[in-house]
């Protein structure tokens, strides 16, 4: 919200520098958002909440109240107004759920023509352009109390009616920018004798625009539904001074507070002459009551502010005391205030004028409450410094990924970019990129890894179930067998490749192993690991015996060592020391360890045995 | 005797000194330790003694052959760590660096963070990262069409219930819905937004969520624990201002902001001229809330507080381009 030096200067009275100004609308919840520069206005950050803050008047309130000094309204019509002739009134239709109030009066006798110059330099140091002084005083009341006014000239309308509807199939409008718009029928239109002469809530019509041979003109202030004006000017990519303001939810009484101020500006400027009119507004909003419990402000604040303190500020923040005993204060909530919920909203607006910056701090006096992290989040740290410990490289990439026609991979609807319109079914993909990429900058032999989700979707009863799996890839620029079987024999996992290279632990598949890669799902590692390393405080003294073996080559050493478990041996492991591609055979040698008090010799003969009966395997020997 | 040991061990050491080759160290050898050599001689005059000084002398010549032995070993090692020049000879010059593996830099920010707070206290959750519309908006006080929404992009899966979470406070939610209090708990994680791809933004980068619910928690609370993770982070000069700011999910709502360390709040390029760097959202955590997740507000209240946590890692490594955090570019000096 742009707010202009000399203009809030109307309204509050201060001493301050514009540094000083800017410094306190940043502590009371306007924070200063670009840099302060000699153009002497104020850019300050908004957030969506406040619909009195799209108002000088709103923002000078709140930094009166800050200051601890007066807020100055500006002069108004508070003369009751002559209701304009039967003859002459231009009917209400309201067609709509949409509006809330659509409050009217006639302008009759309107000298169009230039503004004075403090109501162009204002306008203009607020980023609106001055058009003539009708449309000026309806921006500028709009900039002023942040209620939008529209001005439509009497002679342009078809009847003397206006109908508020949704439009129907096929109408358009020509607008005040010059566009053509096409309307759908979720739209909500000013209309007259079935011709659309405002987008409402949204933009005004050329047609019924104020020119200079305009004489009479008819005034509204209308309060619509907030979410319905945010969907119309989404979908119709219409954003302006009025849209950003209907978009929220502004106070109905502020219909007739505009109205007010734009008739005396009018009658002053224009030398016109103001009727009453019709003012739809079927379904008045009452004022809602609060209390202010003395014991919650204190809970929450951890302050005893005294009630003299408290009622100053609320006053300041034109709330209403309308009861108050030792326990609390019953108060009304001013009309512009819409974002007010609860309490602690009104211990919120006494802490924020009393100024954050006069908070103390004070610790925790609570005992420490129970652990509840999730073993799967420390256990993941510990897969993170064993893989560090065996020189791999962390990375985190990104799970937004383009899409791949994969039935399992889940399509985002609404993605900006088609590179980044899904996410993704497995993290290897990005990680064998990043080993491309060290390569060409000639990083190599090197061993990269991530932990993270990936996601799948599929179906139950015809609904799409989308599923998140906690993963860790290995990515390496050689092989990747090594980095996993050291990895599992830090967790103390025993495990075995099965034939299609699934890694096999404690009978259940937990994971892929590829020749350069290997995946695991580290909630089935953390089941089976130990927690701490295997340490043995004795120097083992064992037997080994290589056997070197001539092996089919339809069988793999998963073949060698399913056959192997099929019966007892007393081993202690076997493991393949190489593995040698001969013209028909394949030459496997592998050594196998036992305690050292064993009866090795029968040992052999009994492996060589079952090899040969279970596999046709010869040893080479 | 006892003169003879003595001229013997001198002379050794003389010869040993000026040996300059291999060849000489086997003369050496040769001369002392040899069949004929004059150590070995003596030893052998150990036959015709008395038992008594065989006793005394004995011990002692066996000692000077095996001192004699490793000298003649050691000035061996020597010439030919002469011949082939290790580097370890000369220790100024300094070491090879052997590669070694690294943790990404926002884990390393991460576990500086969560160790900071379990110090204090909390425990560390997660939860799912596509989220029900519910836990991301609506239980944190954003009813549907509310203008908030506005502050946000949300990427959708299936519109209007399942989304990419856009911050960590939905977990929070659920947190907040399945444990009792009390209950300290930071949540750090991945979040997702509908932008568009720059240096400074990208769709997807990670939020640091914290918050503590017991009895009698106040805003002074708050300002204590951000002030003392500020110092943490930023060491204890750090110059921290407190202000009002509205989230939708907390009231009273707080922002904090840290001085600009570059220019120390004047305005410079760092800070984009404005003199201060916004670290942190805040703020009591919302009746409404409360409510939604079965907590009694009267008897409990909490805080809650949020960082995006990109900026801090690329500020405390020097990456300037957030897609080169993720990118997978980060090469290890």
């Amino acid at each position: 919200m742009k707010i202009p030096l000399k203009w809030l200067s109307d309204y509050v009275k201060t001493d301050k520098s514009p540094r000083e100004i800017a410094a306190s609308f940043t502590q009371l919840g306007l924070m200063l958002d670009k840099p302060l520069d000699d153009s002497g206005v104020l850019d300050l950050e908004h957030r969506m909440d406040r619909s009195d803050w799209l108002s000088i008047i709103g923002c000078a309130r709140d930094l009166a109240a800050f200051e601890k000094t007066k807020l100055i309204y500006p002069t108004t019509n508070s003369q009751p107004l002559p209701q304009i002739t039967p003859s002459e009134m231009i009917e209400i239709k309201v067609e709509t759920p949409t509006v809330r109030r659509f409050a009217t009066r006639i302008v009759k006798g309107v000298k169009v023509g230039e503004s004075p110059a403090w109501l162009k330099d204002k306008l203009e140091a607020y980023g609106i352009r001055s058009i003539n002084n009708v449309v000026d005083i309806t921006n500028y009341v709009m900039v002023e109390y942040g209620q939008p006014l529209h001005a439509q000239d009497l002679a342009q309308l078809k009847k003397r009616e206006i109908t508020l509807r949704k439009a129907k199939k096929g109408e358009s409008i020509t607008t005040i920018l010059g566009t053509t718009v096409n309307l759908d029928s979720d739209t909500d239109l000013l209309t007259s004798g079935g011709v659309p002469t405002v987008i409402m809530g949204v933009v005004g019509g050329a047609h019924t625009s104020v020119s200079n041979t305009t004489t009479d003109l008819i005034l509204d202030s209308g309060n619509y539904d907030q979410s319905i004006i945010r969907k119309t000017s989404r979908r119709l990519k219409i954003i302006n001074e009025t849209v950003s303001r209907c978009d929220k939810f502004l106070s109905p009484k502020l219909c007739e507070i505009a109205l007010d101020r734009a008739t005396y500006l009018l009658q002053e400027l224009c030398g016109a002459q103001v009727y009453e009119n019709y003012d739809y507004y079927p379904h008045p909003i009452k004022p809602t009551e609060y209390k202010l419990t003395y014991s919650r402000l204190a809970k929450i604040s951890g302050l005893s502010l005294p009630t003299s303190t408290i009622k100053s500020i609320l006053t300041s923040l034109e709330y209403v005391i309308t009861g108050e005993n030792k326990d609390h204060l019953t108060v009304t909530a001013p009309y512009f205030r819409t974002d007010i919920e609860v309490e602690d909203d009104l211990i919120a607006d006494i802490l924020r004028i009393n100024n954050y910056a006069n908070l103390p701090t004070s610790p925790l006096s609570t005992p420490v409450p129970a652990d509840i992290t999730p073993t799967i989040l420390t256990f993941e740290e510990r897969l993170r410094d064993l893989l560090v410990n065996q020189g791999t490289i962390e990375q985190i990439t990104t799970p937004l990924v383009q899409s791949n026609n994969d039935p399992k991979q889940i399509v985002l609807s609404n993605a900006l970019s088609t590179d980044q319109n899904a996410l993704r079914t497995s993290m290897v993909p990005k990680l064998q990129e990043i080993i491309t990429n060290y390569s060409k900058h000639k990083i190599n032999s090197v061993l990269i890894f991530e932990i993270g989700k990936t996601f799948s979707v599929g179906t139950r009863n015809a609904s799409p179930v989308y599923s998140e799996h906690r993963e860790l890839s290995v990515v390496s620029s050689d092989t990747a067998h090594n980095s996993l079987a050291t990895l599992l024999n830090s967790l103390g996992i025993t495990y075995s490749i099965d034939n299609t290279h699934n890694i096999i632990i404690n009978g259940e598949p937990c994971g892929q192993l590829n020749h350069n890669y290997y995946v695991l799902l580290t909630e089935k590692l953390l089941v089976y690991s130990q927690p701490y390393s295997r340490i043995v405080s004795n120097f083992s003294h064992s037997t080994t015996r290589d056997l070197s073996l001539l092996v089919p080559q339809t069988l793999s050493y998963a073949d060698i060592t399913t056959a192997l478990n099929t019966h007892t041996f007393s081993y202690q492991s076997v493991a393949c020391k190489s593995y040698t591609k001969l013209s028909k055979l394949n030459n496997y040698l592998l050594t196998f360890t036992w305690d050292q008090t064993t009866d090795v010799d029968a040992q052999v003969k009994e492996i060589l045995a079952l090899l040969k009966t279970k596999l046709n395997i010869d040893s080479k020997s | 005797m006892e003169s003879q040991i003595k001229q013997i061990q001198t002379e050794f050491t003389a010869d040993l000194a000026k040996v300059n080759s291999q060849s000489e160290l086997d003369a050496i050898f040769l001369k002392y330790l040899g069949k004929k050599g004059s150590t070995t001689n003596i030893l052998k005059s150990l036959q015709g003694l008395t038992l008594q000084d065989k006793k005394l002398y004995g011990p002692i010549l066996n000692k000077l052959k095996t001192s004699q032995e490793s000298a003649i070993k050691a000035k061996s090692k020597e010439l030919e760590n002469r011949k082939t020049g290790k580097l370890e000879d000369d220790l100024t010059i300094p070491g090879t660096v052997r590669s070694t593996g690294h943790l990404h830099p926002t884990t390393i920010v991460i576990r500086e963070l969560n160790s900071f707070f379990r110090y204090h206290g909390f425990s560390v959750q997660d939860g799912p990262e596509i989220e029900d519309v519910e836990y991301n908006f609506r239980r944190l006080n954003l009813p549907e069409g509310h203008p908030a929404t506005d502050l946000q992009d949300t990427l959708f899966v299936k519109e209007p219930q399942w989304l990419m979470r856009t911050q960590t406070s939905s977990i929070e939610a659920r947190v907040l819905e399945k444990y009792q209090p009390p209950m300290r708990v930071v949540v750090p994680g991945k979040v997702y937004r509908n932008e568009t791809n720059s240096a400074t933004n990208t769709s997807f980068f990670h939020h640091y969520q914290g918050f503590v619910v017991d009895k009698n928690i106040n805003i002074q609370n708050l300002k204590e624990i951000l002030t003392k993770v500020h110092q943490f982070l930023f060491g204890k000069a750090v110059v921290l201002r407190f202000r009002y700011k509205y989230y939708p999910e907390v009231s009273p709502g707080m922002g904090v902001d840290m001085q600009c360390q570059f220019c120390k709040g004047k305005g410079c390029t760092v800070c984009k001229y404005r003199g201060w760097i916004e670290t942190l959202g805040s703020g009591i955590i919302h009746y409404n809330t409360m409510k939604a997740s079965k907590i009694d507000p009267d008897i409990y209240t909490g805080y809650a507080f949020g960082m995006g946590l990109d900026r801090l890692v690329m500020n405390k490594f020097g990456i300037p381009d957030i897609r080169k955090l993720y990118g997978g570019e980060l090469v290890y000096a």
